[in-house]
């Protein structure tokens, strides 16, 4: 896949943006969820000896809906990144993507099989989402700092 | 304008100097209570609970519900369940107004006659928050802390002389605990005295006030260390492994585990120089008994700690133990346990039928232990067919394991105590001890001829040699007529269990409880106004147990001739073991040859 390329940057646009609205539906839906758990005193989710659940599955509520933002966020800034620096795109959309499904994933499955005040094991994954959102972050914030001259003429270029 | 500005500038200042010294002043006594406390968190080695809440929630919310954790507290009026709005207390020739102002309880204090020489001190701690609670005041004189001498009993939600609440012979005022040395020990976790031999001073340090987790699972520093590392957390998480880096009674042995609640539930001796200059060796897991002797009087009764202690206090086996060496004082039942033949069969433990995570705070009986089903994970072939075993109804208190085998024969907290010595029930233990027997704590109304009768018919004991007041007179009536002042106090408390009004009959109760009014032990009249304000008509007796004799005597004769009234029902039966007559009146003779009888020899139960 050659970098930026206008079908490539418009495909990227359309999958961030369509995950990030799907992700947060999703996690929009799993809050209504775990209020609806408030709501009927659910015992699996609110006894005090389920508090590690509590915190793992409102952890994975929160960073899900916040990673949908960051699709969308990343989606809108697709288009704004030169072509000389959008080499770093693909691999940081790949660890976004990952770490969407890691992180949330990784803290909903932490508050089964938990001990104590420990989550469960699935906790791990949160772990390794959380590293890979900031290489992603880190790839794209790189494309975005210290513009250029040449990249301002690129960028007015894909603007016209 | 300009004046109303100066005005109010001027008039801020001044609360802002007011509010400066308010806080100045509450800064300096925050400062002064400290300065009593004992020093906390000081002891090395130990983390304190905060630290295990948060590996721990559950556990940690379950001992937080617990009375151990509330058994010593900063005094604080969230801590207090007295009122402290400013009563009045008089005990003997000195009065005390104990207040709150703001965060802290003060006690104001004078003699009769010298209203313009009071004395103000800040309570400092309280101890206990089950049943009463107790109030710590700095000693000026002495140094450290004394007792503010009344309790404040949360039942009857009332303030009663301190001296009042526990079994002493009148007229004989309770030692002066001085908080360093009698409560430190079991009250806080880790606690020492400090003592300093070369100056005979004390500086006391404890981890804790209250008893906290390291109290049974012992130091706790190096496993919070060893699991900071989350790798190793979860090895021991699906390992089942114990950590060594800390103590887990559920772990241990029966024999150890027990020792762990052993160490203050327990009549031990051990070096008390060393302990009060640098603390308890014991740790839980240790061997209790390598660091203390357990006092059992029917097995080590020789031993030469025991003799020892025995010079310097006569009368400290008679406090606390009946005369066959049964413990039957509260708050010790690991001796109980110890001399129980469950126990020596090595599998039965403290945590066979108690836990602290898992029970009602109340008793800490662990979940599904309150009933037979603590004895009937060992003695199971019994459950099959209870009937057959206990020759009583299978679903009435008379089939209860525990009523047989655990009867209320220790005293403690103004009431009967079920005895932690499992034994089945023998009227030759009544005789020979003077404990009474489980069959009569109950069916108080029947001689103890009756009792053994039923013994040798059912489970094949031995017939006993019994005098003729034996073979006639209700066990129940003599232990309140001429027993001694704790038989006294376990009948009275006894009369007034529903179970054993339902097995003793109703209405004869009431004179002898009556009769119990004026005895001379404080605890007694106590625990007999409480029975007998129980039974119906009886509700509204006027009378205080801490009242003058006179107002004694009234109430005695209103609830006789209450009794009276309330006892002669058409078709009641003549009891004459209860000593009733066919008219319905009490056989007075016999009354007072068995009042002329009682055991009036000094008695002290160190509960």
């Amino acid at each position: 896949m050659k970098p930026n390329s206008p079908g490539q940057s418009r495909s990227l646009d359309d999958q961030h943006r369509a995950i990030g609205w799907w992700t947060l539906f999703t996690f929009v839906v799993l809050g209504l969820v775990l209020e609806a758990f408030h709501g009927f005193k659910i015992g699996a989710y609110l006894d005090l000896s389920n508090s590690s659940r509590r915190l793992m599955w409102t952890l994975a509520h929160a960073h899900g809906t916040l990673l949908a933002l960051v699709h969308l966020a990343f989606a809108s800034q697709i288009p704004h990144i030169s072509r000389s620096r959008a080499q770093a795109l693909p691999p940081a959309s790949k660890s976004l993507i990952a770490a969407t499904w890691l992180m949330p994933g990784g803290f909903f499955l932490g508050g089964f099989g938990g001990h104590g005040g420990d989550p469960g094991p699935g906790i791990i994954l949160a772990a390794v989402g959380g590293l890979l959102l900031a290489v992603s972050i880190l790839l794209v914030a790189r494309q975005t700092s210290f513009p250029t001259s040449l990249d301002s003429v690129d960028t007015s270029k894909d603007r016209s | 304008m300009r004046s109303a500005a100066i005005v109010a500038l001027l008039l801020g200042a001044s609360l802002l100097v007011g509010w400066t010294r308010e806080q100045r002043l509450r800064s300096q006594q925050e400062s002064e209570l400290e300065g009593w406390l004992p020093a906390r968190e000081a002891v090395p080695g130990y983390a304190t609970s905060d630290t295990c809440q948060a590996c721990h929630p559950d556990q940690h919310a379950s001992w937080h519900a617990s009375f151990h954790r509330t058994m010593t507290q900063v005094a604080r009026p969230e801590n207090t369940r007295a009122p402290f709005r400013g009563e009045i207390l008089r005990s003997g020739d000195r009065f005390f107004r104990l207040e709150t102002d703001g965060d802290a309880l003060w006690a104001h204090s004078w003699r009769q006659g010298e209203e313009d020489r009071v004395w103000s001190r800040r309570v400092v701690m309280s101890t206990g928050s089950h049943h009463m609670q107790a109030y710590w005041l700095p000693d000026l004189e002495r140094g450290g802390l004394s007792l503010l001498p009344f309790v404040y009993l949360f039942e009857q939600d009332r303030w009663v002389e301190r001296r009042n609440v526990f079994l002493n012979p009148p007229g004989l005022e309770t030692q002066a605990s001085r908080w360093s040395v009698n409560c430190l020990p079991c009250h806080t976790t880790a606690g020492y005295p400090g003592f300093d031999p070369q100056t005979g001073s004390l500086a006391p340090e404890t981890s804790e006030l209250g008893i906290s987790c390291e109290a049974c699972h012992g130091p706790a520093e190096d496993h919070v260390e060893a699991n900071r590392n989350p790798l190793r957390r979860y090895l021991y998480h699906w390992s089942s492994r114990p950590d060594p880096t800390i103590a887990n009674p559920a772990r241990m042995t029966a024999d150890r585990a027990s020792q762990v609640c052993g160490q203050c539930h327990g009549v031990t001796l051990l070096d008390e120089l060393q302990w009060a200059t640098s603390g308890d060796e014991f740790r839980p897991g240790d061997d209790l008994l390598a660091s203390r002797t357990l006092v059992l009087p029917a097995i080590n009764g020789d031993h030469p700690q025991l003799l020892e202690t025995l010079q310097s206090q006569p009368w400290f086996l008679e406090s606390r133990f009946w005369s066959d060496g049964v413990i039957r004082v509260s708050g010790r039942e690991y001796n109980g346990l110890q001399a129980s033949p469950c126990f020596r069969g090595g599998e039965f433990s403290c945590l066979s039928c108690h836990s602290l995570h898992d029970s009602d705070p109340e008793d800490q009986l662990a979940a599904g232990k309150r009933g037979d089903d603590a004895c009937t994970q060992c003695h199971g072939n019994m459950a099959q067919d209870l009937q057959k075993h206990t020759f009583h109804a299978p679903d009435s208190a008379g089939s209860r394991c525990y009523s047989c085998h655990m009867p209320h024969t220790t005293y403690g907290l103004l009431k009967g105590i079920r005895s932690h010595t499992v034994e089945s029930p023998s009227v030759h233990t009544d005789l020979s001890a003077g404990r009474p027997n489980a069959c009569n704590l109950c069916h108080l109304d029947r001689p103890l001829a009756w009792t053994d009768r039923h013994l040798q018919e059912w489970y094949g004991q031995e017939a006993t040699d019994l005098d003729e007041d034996d073979r006639q007179i209700a066990a129940g009536v003599q232990w309140m007529l001429r027993g001694d002042a704790g038989q006294r106090a376990l009948a009275a408390w006894s009369a007034g269990r529903p179970e054993a009004r339902q097995a003793a009959d109703e209405g004869w109760q009431a004179p002898y409880l009556a009769h119990l009014l004026i005895d001379p032990y404080a605890v007694v009249r106590f625990v007999a106004q409480r029975s007998l304000r129980s039974f119906e008509g009886y509700e509204d007796l006027s009378y205080d147990f801490q009242g003058d004799s006179n107002q004694a005597i009234r109430a005695r004769e209103e609830a006789i001739q209450r009794w009276h009234v309330l006892g002669r029902r058409p078709g009641a039966r003549v009891r004459s073991e209860v000593l009733v007559s066919e008219s319905g009146g009490l056989i007075g003779p016999e009354i007072i040859r068995l009042t002329a009888q009682r055991d009036d020899r000094p008695l002290v139960l160190e509960e």
